[in-house]
């Protein structure tokens, strides 16, 4: 049946033939003379005359497969169909043709609908449009998104307010800074969001602040992302139990700087849940740091000796103050327990008495 | 639908002495060869003595050891055979030479011929005993022995300190008794995926092809019939060497970062095959025996490949059978054994004149399926016992990765059997298959190609 459908149909169905028979051990060089082989063997119709010849029995002749595919993803046994012989010189059948056109169509959609928001940075400066490059952009503005995870619930928050306080969207993009404008425009509000949530959208306040250049634009940046670093207590610090001081002191160098903004707000101890939070973070400062100190004292033959020492330092946040220079520590010889330092206890002075 | 064809014969695997045990291991690399040749010889000594009585005569000849022979006095002495081949390939004469030249001869040629020791006047052949060792001449040439022959040697001792050889006596051989079945069981060897798909196209195809033949549903003449079993001979990954020179290892030890995760396709590439065909109604069971280059230990007897290598295959673990190489099987207790070839190899290498098969007659009549381990192919050191030899002479041996396609009937010294000794070639150059008919144990070649 299946071969009357082929000789039916013709073009542009195309059929594989399966010869079996016997052939001679002259083709194999492997096997000895006089043994025979069963060969199987897949040619295409237009060989099958050519192969059937060169067996000396044929068994048995079979159609193999038959392709109406489109037959450059028709595979047989690891071989494009396109390959064939057979249609060297035929059209391909053009059913197939507008749906590939149409899957194609859809995915060149799909990919200018991923290129749009691309395009959108560039020309709005709304927070909408960070948030939506942030869903379907390439991997730098993800990661930008997971940066501000932190800082999403504000920006959502602001985005709120934007809606209700935002000027007209003229206005929108001859600012450079909404986030700030929303700032000013709402003082009242803000400090009922501050007290609920943590200290973030305070620090974020005066980052913008700090940030308010006329070179920078509306949307995120590298300089935006060190804040949000800074404000956000990453995971690590939270799992890890180990009191490993040098990372300490790394991280401690990091949040230093907002901790003077954090010791000078939270004044307001109305507020729980925003003090605890200062409370943890001076919990996790209350900690122990190793520092070097240059130590210069007189020793007991009156040489001025330096030395390099590593001190324990306790950090907490009153004595906090990286601004401050720290002071060399000289330590004086307790009296009685060492000779009294000469005046002239200088290794020069030996010189000069001589 | 088609319905499963259901395995009618009593299969049995009888590869328990091919898998070491915890004895063998312990202590193993403390341990030295002459140890194998030791229980070789404890383990065939018995059945050459037995042989003798029945070949010489019982009560006609005085077996000694070979220290206590006396000059011109006609003993019999039982030894190993060492054969002293100048043009052998040795590592000495190389680092004092700083000439690799040798390794270049030892390499194949296209793989379809093996590259044979060239011969010289100065090849001769040795007899070791326990405690001595003596040149032997007369009734005996390169052609009939091999390095680690256990035989027992009638003759007398010269003054020249040779000993002059009047007869040759191998060790006895236990058969079993003649059997048939209705069945047919599939062989085919050397798969040698590389990993790279184009260089694997015709082999996978061909694969597939086999594949779907076999499962085909007619009645006509030519259609496939029930397959009892399908056994895949390796290696299954390419290896660039013979995998038994020291070249080949240093190789293995310094591949490439890509040849490494060729290696790793390729494995998946077998691990899809042999599941996919296992997983056919008309196949019964597929067995998977490794080869020298697979990802097991490449000292004979070689191990089962892990399952972890082969997850697809392990997960239908009643259809595919992870066996050792050599394979000992017996179905309906026709007894069967398979080997990758690599002993067979290096043997070929000895003579000019063996062919695959006469090395296999050769092994049937030593009664040794490797006697050239652990000398030129590498074995595992064992102390206790000698794995290789033959216990019991199968009805049917079968060799893969051998150049040419051939079988031949062997008669059994001593005995009214024969065996019937198979070579297949390499499936990844051919595209053969060897179809057994296990009634009268017939042979057809399959060959599985496409032109288009």
């Amino acid at each position: 049946m299946l071969e009357k459908y082929v000789k039916s149909k013709g073009d542009p169905v195309w059929a594989l033939y399966e010869v079996s028979g016997t052939v001679d051990s002259s083709e194999y060089p492997f096997l000895a003379t006089g043994e025979e082989m069963t060969k199987h063997v897949v040619v295409p119709e237009s060989a099958l005359n050519d192969e059937k010849s060169k067996f000396l029995k044929v068994h048995s002749t079979n159609l193999h497969s038959i392709q109406r595919t489109n037959p450059r993803n028709t595979r047989v046994y690891g071989r494009s169909w396109a390959d064939n012989d057979d249609l060297k010189g035929k059209a391909l059948p053009q059913q197939q043709k507008p749906q590939k056109t149409g899957e194609s169509s859809t995915a060149e959609v799909k990919k200018e609908k991923s290129a749009e928001p691309e395009q959108k940075p560039c020309s709005s400066s709304s927070a909408k449009s960070t948030t939506d490059t942030k869903k379907s952009t390439i991997a730098p503005l993800k990661k930008q998104a997971n940066l501000n995870m932190f800082t999403k619930k504000t920006e959502k928050k602001v985005d709120e307010k934007e809606k209700s306080v935002t000027p007209p969207p003229e206005e929108k993009k001859a600012r450079k800074r909404p986030k700030v404008e929303i700032d000013e425009d709402g003082p009242e509000e803000l400090p009922k969001v501050v007290k609920k949530t943590e200290k973030t959208p305070e620090k974020q306040k005066k980052h913008k602040k700090v940030l308010e250049s006329p070179e920078s634009d509306g949307f995120p940046s590298s300089r935006e992302q060190t804040p949000v670093k800074e404000a956000s207590p990453p995971a690590k610090r939270k799992k890890s139990g180990v009191n490993d001081e040098n990372k300490k002191t790394k991280k401690r160098l990091i949040v230093t700087d907002s901790d003077d903004e954090e010791v000078a707000e939270p004044m307001e101890v109305d507020v729980k849940k925003s003090v605890e939070k200062p409370k943890k973070l001076e919990e996790r400062r209350r900690t122990t740091r190793i520092e070097k100190v240059v130590e210069t004292y007189v020793d007991e033959d009156g040489y001025l000796v330096s030395k390099e020492v590593q001190k324990t330092v306790d950090c907490s946040p009153q004595k906090l103050s990286p601004e401050k220079p720290k002071p060399k520590v000289i330590t004086a010889p307790v009296p009685g327990a060492a000779k009294v330092p000469k005046k002239n206890s200088t290794i020069t002075s030996f010189f000069k008495k001589a | 639908m088609v319905t499963p064809w259901k395995n009618i014969l009593d299969y049995e695997n009888l590869s328990d002495r091919y898998v070491l045990t915890e004895q063998d291991k312990k202590d193993a690399f403390t341990r030295q060869y002459f140890e194998v040749y030791e229980s070789r010889v404890k383990e065939l000594k018995p059945r050459i003595l037995e042989n003798a009585e029945r070949v010489i005569g019982k009560g006609k000849y005085k077996f000694t050891q070979l220290s206590e022979a006396k000059q011109d006095e006609e003993v019999f002495v039982v030894g190993v055979i060492v054969k002293r081949i100048e043009a052998r390939p040795s590592i000495l004469k190389t680092l004092l030479n700083e000439d690799k030249v040798t390794y270049d001869d030892y390499e194949e040629d296209d793989g379809q011929a093996v590259k044979r020791y060239a011969g010289s006047s100065e090849d001769r052949i040795d007899l070791e005993s326990d405690k001595q060792t003596v040149r032997l001449e007369g009734a005996i040439s390169m052609d009939d022995c091999a390095t680690g022959c256990c035989v027992g040697v009638l003759g007398k001792l010269g003054k020249e300190g040779t000993f002059h050889v009047s007869k040759l006596v191998w060790p006895a051989a236990k058969c079993a008794p003649k059997m048939s079945a209705e069945g047919t069981i599939v062989f085919i060897s050397g798969l040698d995926l590389s990993g790279d798909t184009e260089d694997d196209q015709l082999t996978i195809s061909g694969f597939e092809f086999m594949s779907d033949w076999m499962n085909a549903h007619g009645e006509t003449q030519n259609h496939c019939p029930p397959i009892d079993r399908l056994v895949v001979i390796g290696p299954f990954v390419e290896t660039k060497s013979s995998g038994c020179d020291v070249q080949s290892v240093v190789r293995t030890l310094t591949l490439s970062r890509t040849e490494r995760q060729s290696s790793a396709k390729s494995l998946i590439t077998v691990d899809k095959l042999i599941s996919s065909i296992s997983e056919r109604p008309l196949v019964n069971t597929v067995d998977v025996t490794p080869g020298v280059g697979d990802p097991c230990s490449s000292m004979w007897p070689l191990p089962p490949i892990h399952r972890v290598c082969l997850p697809r295959c392990a997960m239908s673990q009643k259809k595919v059978n992870l066996v050792t190489n050599p394979y000992e099987f017996a179905v309906n207790e026709i007894r069967v054994i398979t080997m990758s070839g690599e002993n067979v190899t290096e043997l070929l290498r000895t003579s000019p004149k063996w062919s695959g098969a006469d090395v296999l007659a050769n092994l049937v009549k030593w009664q040794h399926l490797a006697p050239n381990c652990p000398d030129t192919l590498d074995g595992f050191p064992m102390s206790d016992r000698d794995p290789l030899v033959m216990e019991t002479t199968p009805h049917i041996i079968i060799c893969g990765n051998q150049p040419h396609a051939e079988f031949r009937r062997v008669s059994i010294e001593g005995t009214d059997a024969t065996c019937l000794v198979v070579c297949l070639p390499k499936f990844s150059k051919t595209r053969v298959a060897c179809f057994l008919n296990l009634a009268d144990l017939t042979l057809k070649w399959q060959n599985f190609d496409h032109q288009f």
